[in-house]
């Protein structure tokens, strides 16, 4: 479970100007629900998921991971909730070009202090294999396509067994058959491996799929 | 352990990537340990050889020279007022008498030049008596030396040292017999000396002399005085008393400032110890060079951060802790200096031992303990302010840069 209470979030773009980018921004994700966070672009939905992965910090306001209000954690903490308790899918992929396919996939594990119950390469290489990506494991990720680029996002974002799947615009740079097929992907994680998932999208067909729809215009919430 | 094997690899794979930059950023790092450790290796080899120098001399040895040589067992600028005493024949034959000495030979040496065979040569005349062959331990080439006799008959004969003789004759065997010719007057080869093969830095270079008898040498000399004697104390335990003897006989016919009796050891001493000021001030030279290099390596580790803010903000979104990304780029650097480092200490084998042949110089465990952890502190220190620098990015201004 993941709550956002009261969330506000400035930019200081000068030092007269400043943009609100959140305005009191309260919601509940629970455990196994698939969201769609949606609106225009610059209403505020990126920087939303940007608060509920613990990547960045709001200007006001709670932010409760499980138990736990975020603010009272450290950076280490941070990181580690990042790293043990979040998977990440972005619009841009975000692979790490000097590394293989089956290396990107690992990066999380590099950072964990946790003591892992599988084994990480042979898990990384089956989950290479549920996406179809077993031939690219020792590929560059310049080397494959897009769609290609995106399950591999989604494989590394699974291998730490994360509770939640946050994905910003993951579809944005993907055709609508190779986007259809990224949904789908999330739509089994959610329905068969029990993982939440809250995706950020602009486009309202695939923030259809969701079980959920959380509308948001010029910072706020104005249906979910 | 595992984690920071992988960044390590992906450290060496990143150079492999950057070949040329890679080369470039260490060949600052390469110059600087190259010349810190050639600088001692031949600071050494310096060394071993003044050392060897003396000690083929033997023990026991004094040196009279005219005036105050030392002051405070150093040696003092100007090398003493050679032009007030000078010690005669007389003098040589005083310390001949005492019980304490073995030898007391004369010595007086002049720089001149050699025409033989159709050739010129500069050379160092040595004018001395037939005993300085045993007491420098010289072995011998060809011939014979001189002796006692040819000394008494003021006889016209050299003996050539090994180079001297090979730059003149090509071989050192064919000087045997032949005739040399030194400020007009005429002399026979009647011996050459085994390559004794010192000399080039601060000591006396031996192949190059030319030694003749003191006697026959008044024509060079006439005024009949020597720059120099060299003592040989027969009981080398009793060297003071040795020194108190010839002092109350000198003191018969000189003022006690008027010569100086100095032990070999301490010439020894000085000789070393200007040379060890010497390596030192040139070490602390060449380690600027190192300096040089480490701005260098932080100016390559800050592209390298800035090129892969992108990198290091995924990296923090999947877990990545602060010191994590603190350490990946710290041991990238570390690697990269010690890349520089590890070629520099090998260029540095190579060169000793191209010039081993005819150089002494060695390369110690120290030299190289010394260049290693200068240059991979360098790599933590210069490394450092980038690494943290990309380390405290926050996770999604890093990953948003473009």
């Amino acid at each position: 479970m993941i709550e956002l209470h009261d969330i506000w979030k400035e930019y200081q773009i000068n030092t007269e100007e400043k943009f609100i980018a959140l305005k009191g921004i309260t919601l509940k994700v629970d455990a196994g629900e698939f969201v769609a966070i949606t609106g225009p672009s610059g209403c505020g939905k990126s920087t939303c998921m940007q608060i509920l992965g613990l990547l960045d910090k709001p200007t006001k306001g709670k932010v409760i991971i499980g138990k736990r209000e975020a603010e009272n954690l450290s950076d280490n903490e941070l990181s580690r909730y990042r790293n043990e308790y979040i998977g990440f899918v972005f619009q841009q992929f975000n692979l790490i070009n000097k590394l293989t396919i089956l290396e990107n996939v690992l990066v999380p594990t590099l950072y964990t202090r946790k003591k892992l119950t599988y084994n990480p390469k042979e898990y990384g290489a089956y989950l290479l294999e549920r996406f179809g990506l077993t031939e690219k494991s020792k590929s560059y990720p310049n080397k494959i396509s897009g769609g290609q680029q995106q399950r591999v996002a989604i494989a590394r974002s699974l291998i730490m067994k994360p509770e939640f799947i946050l994905a910003d615009e993951p579809t944005g740079n993907l055709d609508t058959k190779t986007g259809d097929e990224i949904m789908r992907l999330f739509t089994e994680l959610n329905t068969q491996d029990k993982i939440t998932i809250v995706v950020v999208t602009h486009e309202s067909d695939i923030a259809a799929r969701a079980q959920r729809q959380i509308k948001m215009k010029d910072g706020q919430i104005f249906e979910s | 352990m595992y984690y920071l094997l992988t960044i390590f690899l992906s450290g060496l794979e990143d150079f492999s990537r950057n070949k040329v930059r890679t080369l470039l950023t260490s060949l600052g790092i390469l110059i600087g340990v190259l010349s810190v450790v050639l600088i001692i290796a031949f600071g050494l080899g310096l060394k071993k050889s003044i050392n060897d120098q003396f000690e083929s001399l033997g023990s026991g040895q004094l040196i009279l020279f005219p005036g105050q040589v030392l002051s405070n067992g150093r040696f003092k600028g100007g090398g003493g007022n050679q032009a007030v005493t000078r010690f005669s024949e007389k003098d040589i034959e005083n310390l001949k008498r005492l019980k304490e000495l073995k030898y007391a030979i004369p010595s007086v040496q002049r720089s001149t030049t050699v025409i033989a065979n159709g050739k010129t040569e500069p050379v160092d005349m040595v004018m001395s008596a037939a005993d300085v062959f045993v007491v420098r331990n010289f072995g011998l080439e060809m011939g014979r030396f001189f002796t006692q006799q040819d000394d008494q008959r003021r006889a016209k004969v050299a003996v050539l040292g090994y180079e001297i003789a090979r730059k003149l004759f090509d071989e050192p065997g064919n000087a045997l017999g032949k005739k040399i010719k030194i400020e007009q007057q005429t002399l026979t080869v009647i011996g050459t000396v085994k390559k004794v093969g010192s000399g080039g830095f601060g000591g006396p270079d031996y192949d190059n002399n030319i030694t003749i008898p003191f006697r026959t040498g008044y024509i060079y000399n006439p005024d009949k005085k020597f720059s120099a004697a060299v003592l040989v104390v027969r009981d080398p335990t009793k060297l003071e008393a040795a020194k108190t003897a010839i002092t109350q006989t000198l003191e018969r016919d000189y003022k006690k400032d008027d010569f100086s009796i100095v032990e070999l050891s301490q010439i020894q001493g000085a000789v070393t110890s200007i040379f060890g000021i010497l390596s030192s001030v040139l070490t602390g030279i060449a380690a600027i060079s190192l300096i040089v290099g480490g701005v260098g390596i932080m100016n390559i580790m800050y592209v390298s951060v800035s090129e892969r803010i992108k990198e290091i903000g995924v990296r923090r979104a999947l877990g990545a802790r602060r010191a994590d990304i603190l350490w990946q780029f710290l041991i990238e650097a570390v690697t990269l200096s010690l890349f520089g480092g590890l070629l520099g200490i090998s260029l540095a084998f190579l060169i000793v031992a191209g010039v081993q042949s005819f150089f002494p110089a060695y390369i110690n465990v120290q030299s190289v303990a010394l260049a290693l952890g200068v240059s991979s502190l360098i790599g933590v220190i210069f490394g450092v302010f980038p690494a943290r620098k990309a380390s405290l990015l926050s996770p999604i201004e890093a990953i948003r840069y473009e």
